[in-house]
């Protein structure tokens, strides 16, 4: 099937403007409210998030500790990431 | 003569009459009888002698016959004693082919015993692992608290290191 070449342009056009938005946001998954000091802190350790937009959200699973989601980047830091990983590496060891 | 009562004449006649009783017994008479009676015993000696001929022949295949059987004694002795040996030999070839076949089902036994044993093991260390971590898990749901959950979060934005590829998935 042959794509139209008006409208593979347009497609291309909306991903740029989608992956752009992304961008300019940025997801903290937190397993509680996270403070303006820590979230300021978050800020200075990772200066690539500093002018974006920053929402927060909840997820008691996590235990403690927070999740960054920045586009297609995700970076855990979670409690319960770290228990998960002990567990890989138990089972690596057996 | 006469006086004495004997006929002259008579006798006379009657001594050639006896005369050619005699001469036609002795030619027409005697000789086939003796004849007869000569065939009869070279007859009854041709028979003797057939017989005992008969006779030896049966004691020859009497003894043929024996000798036979003893042959035929020894021989089936021989093929059985024969069938014995192989029976033996092929005894002793079964039990060994029994005995390396056991030993290699034993061994192969041993192995799966063996593997199972360590697939159990594994699998006792992972639920170990499981329950181990099911039960941190609810742990540290159960105490960590708001503020101690604060706490971890700064101590983690504290020591997060400077080289940030070191804790990025």
């Amino acid at each position: 099937m042959k794509i139209k070449p008006r409208l593979k342009e347009e497609l291309r056009k909306y991903l740029l403007f989608k992956l752009s938005e992304e961008s300019k946001n940025v997801t903290i998954i937190s397993s509680h409210n996270l403070s303006n000091e820590q979230i300021e802190n978050i800020k200075i350790k990772f200066p690539s998030i500093q002018n974006k937009i920053i929402n927060v959200e909840i997820n008691e699973n996590l235990m403690a500790g927070f999740i960054i989601k920045e586009g297609s980047k995700i970076t855990d830091l979670s409690l319960k990431s770290s228990i998960n990983k002990i567990k890989k590496n138990i089972y690596e060891l057996t | 003569m006469e006086n004495l009562g004997i006929d002259l004449k008579l006798l006379i006649a009657q001594v050639i009459n006896f005369g050619l009783f005699f001469i036609l017994f002795k030619r027409f008479i005697a000789k086939p009888f003796l004849n007869l009676i000569k065939e009869e015993e070279a007859n009854e000696q041709k028979k003797e002698q057939l017989r005992v001929n008969l006779q030896k022949q049966d004691e020859t295949i009497e003894a043929k016959r024996s000798s036979f059987k003893d042959e035929i004694a020894k021989k089936e002795e021989e093929i059985v004693a024969s069938a014995k040996e192989r029976a033996k030999a092929v005894e002793n070839k079964i039990l060994e082919q029994a005995e390396v076949q056991a030993n290699r089902i034993k061994q192969d036994a041993l192995i799966e015993i063996a593997s199972e044993k360590q697939d159990l093991y594994k699998q006792v260390k992972q639920k170990i692992t499981d329950l181990s971590l099911i039960i941190v898990d609810k742990s540290l749901k159960e105490v960590l608290n708001e503020e101690t959950k604060k706490k971890i979060t700064s101590e983690i934005i504290k020591n997060l290191p400077k080289d940030k590829s070191s804790y990025e998935n």
